[in-house]
Protein backbone atom coordinates (compact mmCIF):
# COMPACT_ATOMS: atom_id res chain seq x y z
CA UNK A 1 0.00 0.00 0.00
CA UNK A 2 2.77 2.42 1.00
CA UNK A 3 4.74 1.32 -2.04
CA UNK A 4 1.95 1.84 -4.53
CA UNK A 5 0.49 4.94 -2.87
CA UNK A 6 3.89 6.51 -2.29
CA UNK A 7 5.13 5.94 -5.81
CA UNK A 8 1.85 7.14 -7.26
CA UNK A 9 2.19 10.32 -5.21
CA UNK A 10 5.77 10.84 -6.39
CA UNK A 11 4.79 10.34 -10.01
CA UNK A 12 1.97 12.84 -9.53
CA UNK A 13 4.53 15.25 -8.06
CA UNK A 14 6.90 14.76 -11.00
CA UNK A 15 4.05 15.23 -13.46
CA UNK A 16 2.88 18.36 -11.66
CA UNK A 17 6.28 20.00 -11.69
CA UNK A 18 6.87 21.84 -14.94
CA UNK A 19 10.09 21.38 -16.88
CA UNK A 20 10.65 24.96 -18.05
CA UNK A 21 13.84 24.44 -19.98
CA UNK A 22 14.65 22.43 -23.07
CA UNK A 23 17.66 20.51 -21.82
CA UNK A 24 18.05 17.15 -23.59
CA UNK A 25 21.64 15.94 -23.37
CA UNK A 26 22.92 16.15 -26.91
CA UNK A 27 23.30 14.40 -29.25
CA UNK A 28 19.59 13.85 -28.71
CA UNK A 29 16.90 12.44 -30.99
CA UNK A 30 14.78 14.95 -32.86
CA UNK A 31 11.62 12.85 -32.97
CA UNK A 32 9.31 11.39 -30.32
CA UNK A 33 9.99 7.89 -31.62
CA UNK A 34 13.71 8.51 -31.29
CA UNK A 35 13.22 9.64 -27.70
CA UNK A 36 11.26 6.48 -26.93
CA UNK A 37 14.10 4.41 -28.39
CA UNK A 38 16.70 6.35 -26.41
CA UNK A 39 14.68 5.90 -23.22
CA UNK A 40 14.41 2.17 -23.93
CA UNK A 41 18.19 1.89 -24.27
CA UNK A 42 18.65 3.90 -21.10
CA UNK A 43 16.22 1.85 -19.02
CA UNK A 44 17.18 -1.60 -20.32
CA UNK A 45 20.91 -1.21 -20.93
CA UNK A 46 21.80 1.82 -18.73
CA UNK A 47 23.42 3.40 -21.77
CA UNK A 48 24.66 6.61 -20.17
CA UNK A 49 26.27 4.76 -17.26
CA UNK A 50 27.95 2.40 -19.74
CA UNK A 51 29.46 5.39 -21.50
CA UNK A 52 30.55 7.16 -18.35
CA UNK A 53 31.84 4.35 -16.17
CA UNK A 54 32.27 0.84 -17.40
CA UNK A 55 32.91 -1.00 -14.15
CA UNK A 56 30.08 0.62 -12.19
CA UNK A 57 27.88 -0.24 -15.17
CA UNK A 58 29.01 -3.88 -15.15
CA UNK A 59 28.16 -4.36 -11.47
CA UNK A 60 24.97 -2.33 -11.60
CA UNK A 61 23.65 -4.02 -14.72
CA UNK A 62 24.48 -7.47 -13.37
CA UNK A 63 22.47 -6.69 -10.25
CA UNK A 64 19.50 -5.10 -12.03
CA UNK A 65 19.15 -7.84 -14.63
CA UNK A 66 19.44 -10.46 -11.91
CA UNK A 67 16.80 -8.63 -9.90
CA UNK A 68 14.46 -8.44 -12.90
CA UNK A 69 14.71 -12.18 -13.57
CA UNK A 70 14.33 -13.02 -9.88
CA UNK A 71 11.24 -10.80 -9.59
CA UNK A 72 9.69 -12.46 -12.66
CA UNK A 73 10.47 -15.86 -11.16
CA UNK A 74 8.69 -14.88 -7.96
CA UNK A 75 5.48 -14.21 -9.88
CA UNK A 76 4.78 -17.94 -9.57
CA UNK A 77 3.92 -17.37 -5.92
CA UNK A 78 1.21 -14.89 -6.86
CA UNK A 79 -0.51 -16.46 -9.86
CA UNK A 80 -2.45 -19.66 -10.34
CA UNK A 81 -2.13 -21.13 -12.94
CA UNK A 82 1.46 -20.03 -13.58
CA UNK A 83 2.03 -18.33 -16.92
CA UNK A 84 4.09 -20.52 -19.30
CA UNK A 85 6.74 -17.80 -19.76
CA UNK A 86 7.15 -17.52 -15.99
CA UNK A 87 7.44 -21.29 -15.78
CA UNK A 88 10.06 -21.24 -18.56
CA UNK A 89 12.35 -18.71 -16.85
CA UNK A 90 12.36 -20.50 -13.48
CA UNK A 91 15.85 -22.05 -13.94
CA UNK A 92 17.28 -18.78 -15.30
CA UNK A 93 15.87 -16.92 -12.32
CA UNK A 94 17.73 -19.33 -10.04
CA UNK A 95 21.11 -18.41 -11.51
CA UNK A 96 20.08 -14.78 -11.73
CA UNK A 97 19.83 -14.87 -7.94
CA UNK A 98 23.59 -15.48 -7.78
CA UNK A 99 24.26 -12.76 -10.36
CA UNK A 100 22.16 -10.34 -8.34
CA UNK A 101 23.98 -11.16 -5.10
CA UNK A 102 27.38 -10.90 -6.83
CA UNK A 103 26.51 -7.52 -8.33
CA UNK A 104 25.28 -6.24 -4.96
CA UNK A 105 28.40 -7.50 -3.18
CA UNK A 106 30.54 -5.72 -5.75
CA UNK A 107 28.57 -2.51 -5.48
CA UNK A 108 28.82 -2.61 -1.70
CA UNK A 109 32.56 -3.40 -1.80
CA UNK A 110 33.07 -0.19 -3.78
CA UNK A 111 31.51 1.78 -0.95
CA UNK A 112 34.17 0.46 1.43
CA UNK A 113 37.21 -0.01 -0.78
CA UNK A 114 37.21 2.99 -3.10
CA UNK A 115 38.18 6.10 -1.17
CA UNK A 116 36.14 8.59 -3.18
CA UNK A 117 33.07 6.38 -3.16
CA UNK A 118 33.42 5.80 0.58
CA UNK A 119 33.56 9.56 1.02
CA UNK A 120 30.29 10.20 -0.84
CA UNK A 121 28.41 7.21 0.66
CA UNK A 122 25.63 7.96 3.13
CA UNK A 123 24.01 5.61 5.67
CA UNK A 124 21.02 5.31 3.36
CA UNK A 125 23.25 3.99 0.56
CA UNK A 126 24.49 1.26 2.87
CA UNK A 127 20.97 0.51 4.13
CA UNK A 128 19.65 -0.12 0.60
CA UNK A 129 22.54 -2.44 -0.22
CA UNK A 130 22.25 -4.25 3.11
CA UNK A 131 18.53 -4.82 2.63
CA UNK A 132 18.85 -5.97 -0.98
CA UNK A 133 21.79 -8.24 -0.23
CA UNK A 134 20.00 -9.63 2.83
CA UNK A 135 16.95 -10.39 0.71
CA UNK A 136 19.08 -12.06 -1.95
CA UNK A 137 21.06 -14.15 0.55
CA UNK A 138 18.04 -15.33 2.55
CA UNK A 139 16.29 -16.15 -0.72
CA UNK A 140 19.23 -18.19 -1.99
CA UNK A 141 19.53 -19.93 1.40
CA UNK A 142 15.89 -20.97 1.22
CA UNK A 143 16.40 -22.26 -2.30
CA UNK A 144 19.64 -24.18 -1.81
CA UNK A 145 20.25 -24.79 1.91
CA UNK A 146 17.17 -24.83 4.11
CA UNK A 147 13.95 -25.26 2.23
CA UNK A 148 10.69 -23.84 3.39
CA UNK A 149 7.21 -25.07 2.53
CA UNK A 150 6.68 -23.05 -0.66
CA UNK A 151 3.27 -24.59 -1.25
CA UNK A 152 2.13 -23.04 2.02
CA UNK A 153 3.85 -19.76 1.07
CA UNK A 154 1.93 -19.69 -2.19
CA UNK A 155 -1.33 -20.39 -0.36
CA UNK A 156 -0.52 -17.49 1.97
CA UNK A 157 0.08 -15.03 -0.86
CA UNK A 158 -2.84 -16.16 -2.99
CA UNK A 159 -4.99 -15.64 0.11
CA UNK A 160 -3.38 -12.29 0.87
CA UNK A 161 -4.31 -11.02 -2.57
CA UNK A 162 -7.98 -11.35 -1.68
CA UNK A 163 -7.31 -10.11 1.89
CA UNK A 164 -7.49 -13.54 3.52
CA UNK A 165 -4.86 -14.53 6.07
CA UNK A 166 -3.68 -18.11 5.69
CA UNK A 167 -0.97 -19.62 7.91
CA UNK A 168 2.61 -18.79 6.86
CA UNK A 169 5.18 -21.52 7.62
CA UNK A 170 7.26 -20.62 10.67
CA UNK A 171 10.69 -20.45 9.09
CA UNK A 172 13.34 -17.93 10.22
CA UNK A 173 14.73 -17.49 6.70
CA UNK A 174 11.30 -16.80 5.30
CA UNK A 175 10.44 -14.29 8.01
CA UNK A 176 13.73 -12.44 7.49
CA UNK A 177 13.27 -12.50 3.72
CA UNK A 178 9.72 -11.15 3.78
CA UNK A 179 10.47 -8.68 6.60
CA UNK A 180 13.27 -7.07 4.62
CA UNK A 181 11.12 -7.00 1.49
CA UNK A 182 8.40 -5.15 3.39
CA UNK A 183 10.97 -2.71 4.82
CA UNK A 184 12.35 -2.05 1.35
CA UNK A 185 8.85 -1.43 -0.01
CA UNK A 186 8.17 1.01 2.84
CA UNK A 187 11.32 3.08 2.28
CA UNK A 188 10.98 2.99 -1.51
CA UNK A 189 8.96 6.21 -1.95
CA UNK A 190 11.24 8.25 0.32
CA UNK A 191 14.60 6.99 -0.87
CA UNK A 192 16.98 6.96 -3.78
CA UNK A 193 15.14 3.89 -5.03
CA UNK A 194 12.99 6.53 -6.73
CA UNK A 195 15.52 6.41 -9.55
CA UNK A 196 13.28 3.70 -10.99
CA UNK A 197 10.30 5.96 -11.77
CA UNK A 198 12.53 9.04 -11.85
CA UNK A 199 14.46 8.00 -14.96
CA UNK A 200 11.28 8.32 -17.01
CA UNK A 201 10.84 11.92 -15.86
CA UNK A 202 14.41 13.07 -16.42
CA UNK A 203 14.19 16.06 -18.77
CA UNK A 204 17.66 15.44 -20.15
CA UNK A 205 16.49 12.03 -21.37
CA UNK A 206 12.82 12.37 -22.24
CA UNK A 207 12.87 15.59 -24.23
CA UNK A 208 12.92 15.87 -28.00
CA UNK A 209 15.73 18.01 -29.38
CA UNK A 210 13.51 20.50 -31.27
CA UNK A 211 13.84 23.86 -29.46
CA UNK A 212 13.75 25.79 -32.73
CA UNK A 213 10.81 23.98 -34.30
CA UNK A 214 8.60 24.10 -31.20
CA UNK A 215 8.92 26.81 -28.58
CA UNK A 216 8.93 25.27 -25.12
CA UNK A 217 7.50 27.44 -22.32
CA UNK A 218 6.42 26.36 -18.85
CA UNK A 219 3.19 27.88 -17.46
CA UNK A 220 5.01 30.01 -14.89
CA UNK A 221 7.48 31.25 -17.47
CA UNK A 222 4.66 32.07 -19.89
CA UNK A 223 3.11 34.30 -17.18
CA UNK A 224 6.37 36.23 -16.95
CA UNK A 225 6.39 36.54 -20.75
CA UNK A 226 2.92 38.01 -20.81
CA UNK A 227 3.86 40.60 -18.17
CA UNK A 228 6.54 42.08 -20.39
CA UNK B 1 16.54 34.47 -12.13
CA UNK B 2 13.91 37.07 -12.90
CA UNK B 3 10.69 36.07 -11.16
CA UNK B 4 8.22 37.72 -8.87
CA UNK B 5 10.24 37.08 -5.70
CA UNK B 6 13.24 38.96 -6.99
CA UNK B 7 13.23 42.65 -6.11
CA UNK B 8 12.72 44.84 -9.13
CA UNK B 9 16.05 46.00 -10.39
CA UNK B 10 16.43 49.74 -10.59
CA UNK B 11 18.73 51.04 -13.27
CA UNK B 12 21.82 51.77 -11.22
CA UNK B 13 22.99 55.34 -11.46
CA UNK B 14 26.74 55.52 -11.22
CA UNK B 15 27.24 56.71 -7.68
CA UNK B 16 30.49 57.18 -5.83
CA UNK B 17 29.46 54.34 -3.50
CA UNK B 18 29.15 51.90 -6.37
CA UNK B 19 32.66 52.67 -7.47
CA UNK B 20 34.12 52.08 -4.02
CA UNK B 21 36.49 49.12 -3.87
CA UNK B 22 35.21 45.91 -2.21
CA UNK B 23 35.26 46.16 1.57
CA UNK B 24 37.35 43.02 1.99
CA UNK B 25 39.23 41.18 -0.69
CA UNK B 26 38.73 37.42 -0.31
CA UNK B 27 41.73 35.35 0.68
CA UNK B 28 43.53 34.15 -2.41
CA UNK B 29 43.16 30.37 -2.54
CA UNK B 30 46.29 28.50 -3.54
CA UNK B 31 45.22 26.13 -6.27
CA UNK B 32 47.77 23.42 -6.94
CA UNK B 33 47.22 21.25 -9.98
CA UNK B 34 48.43 17.66 -9.69
CA UNK B 35 51.71 17.03 -11.44
CA UNK B 36 51.55 15.36 -14.85
CA UNK B 37 51.63 11.58 -14.67
CA UNK B 38 52.29 9.12 -17.48
CA UNK B 39 49.24 7.10 -16.48
CA UNK B 40 46.40 9.34 -15.31
CA UNK B 41 45.47 8.12 -11.84
CA UNK B 42 43.02 9.81 -9.52
CA UNK B 43 44.70 11.88 -6.80
CA UNK B 44 44.01 10.73 -3.23
CA UNK B 45 41.47 12.62 -1.17
CA UNK B 46 43.01 15.47 0.77
CA UNK B 47 41.40 16.71 3.97
CA UNK B 48 40.48 20.41 3.89
CA UNK B 49 41.60 20.79 0.28
CA UNK B 50 38.85 23.37 -0.27
CA UNK B 51 39.05 25.08 3.10
CA UNK B 52 40.35 28.27 1.53
CA UNK B 53 37.63 28.35 -1.09
CA UNK B 54 35.07 31.02 -0.24
CA UNK B 55 32.15 32.58 -2.05
CA UNK B 56 33.03 35.79 -3.83
CA UNK B 57 30.70 38.09 -1.92
CA UNK B 58 29.60 41.17 -3.82
CA UNK B 59 30.24 44.48 -2.09
CA UNK B 60 27.25 45.86 -0.17
CA UNK B 61 27.21 48.98 -2.36
CA UNK B 62 26.95 46.88 -5.51
CA UNK B 63 24.07 44.83 -4.10
CA UNK B 64 22.18 47.93 -2.94
CA UNK B 65 22.55 49.55 -6.35
CA UNK B 66 20.73 46.53 -7.79
CA UNK B 67 17.90 46.75 -5.27
CA UNK B 68 19.09 43.94 -3.00
CA UNK B 69 19.83 44.39 0.71
CA UNK B 70 23.54 44.92 1.28
CA UNK B 71 23.96 42.39 4.07
CA UNK B 72 22.35 39.12 5.15
CA UNK B 73 18.75 39.72 6.19
CA UNK B 74 17.14 38.26 9.33
CA UNK B 75 15.95 34.68 8.89
CA UNK B 76 17.99 34.13 5.73
CA UNK B 77 18.16 30.39 6.45
CA UNK B 78 14.37 30.07 6.29
CA UNK B 79 14.31 32.24 3.18
CA UNK B 80 16.89 30.01 1.53
CA UNK B 81 14.92 26.87 2.42
CA UNK B 82 11.72 28.46 1.12
CA UNK B 83 13.49 29.38 -2.11
CA UNK B 84 14.67 25.79 -2.47
CA UNK B 85 11.05 24.66 -2.07
CA UNK B 86 9.95 27.13 -4.71
CA UNK B 87 12.62 25.91 -7.13
CA UNK B 88 11.61 22.28 -6.51
CA UNK B 89 8.09 23.22 -7.57
CA UNK B 90 9.27 25.00 -10.68
CA UNK B 91 11.90 22.69 -12.10
CA UNK B 92 11.09 19.04 -12.62
CA UNK B 93 14.73 18.35 -13.38
CA UNK B 94 15.80 19.54 -9.91
CA UNK B 95 13.06 17.58 -8.14
CA UNK B 96 13.77 14.34 -10.01
CA UNK B 97 17.53 14.59 -9.65
CA UNK B 98 17.34 15.40 -5.94
CA UNK B 99 15.20 12.28 -5.45
CA UNK B 100 16.86 9.91 -7.85
CA UNK B 101 20.63 10.35 -7.43
CA UNK B 102 21.92 6.95 -6.31
CA UNK B 103 25.41 8.18 -5.35
CA UNK B 104 26.89 5.76 -7.86
CA UNK B 105 30.05 7.84 -8.00
CA UNK B 106 30.43 7.72 -11.77
CA UNK B 107 30.71 11.51 -11.73
CA UNK B 108 33.76 11.31 -9.40
CA UNK B 109 35.60 8.96 -11.71
CA UNK B 110 36.57 11.29 -14.51
CA UNK B 111 40.26 10.74 -15.09
CA UNK B 112 41.07 12.15 -18.50
CA UNK B 113 41.58 15.74 -17.38
CA UNK B 114 45.29 15.38 -16.66
CA UNK B 115 46.19 14.25 -20.17
CA UNK B 116 47.64 17.07 -22.27
CA UNK B 117 46.57 17.55 -25.86
CA UNK B 118 48.74 15.57 -28.26
CA UNK B 119 50.65 17.71 -30.70
CA UNK B 120 48.54 16.35 -33.55
CA UNK B 121 45.41 18.12 -32.28
CA UNK B 122 46.86 21.62 -31.97
CA UNK B 123 44.15 24.08 -32.97
CA UNK B 124 44.15 25.07 -36.60
CA UNK B 125 43.98 28.77 -35.75
CA UNK B 126 47.30 28.78 -33.92
CA UNK B 127 50.15 30.62 -35.53
CA UNK B 128 52.38 28.39 -37.65
CA UNK B 129 55.59 27.38 -35.95
CA UNK B 130 58.55 29.38 -37.09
Amino acid sequence: MILVGGIAYRIYEYLGTPAPLKIPTTPAPTTTGGVAFRMFREVVFFESLFKSNLWIWALGWLFHVGLALVLLRHLRYFTEPVNSIIAFIQPFGMYAGFAMAAGLAGLWARRFLVERIRYISTPSDHLMLALLLGIAVTGLLMKFVMHTDIVAVKTFFLGLMVFEINPLPAHPGLYLHLGMVVLLMIVFPVSKLLHAPGVFFSPTRNQVDNPRETRHVAPWAAQLDSKN
Amino acid sequence: MADETTPVAVAPAPTPAAKAPPAKAPEKAKVVAPAFRDYPTIPALKIDSMVESNPYVAAAAHNEALGFPGTLVDGWEQKAVAKMGELLGKYRSLRVYMDACVHCGACTDTIAVTTPCPASCSPSWSAPAT
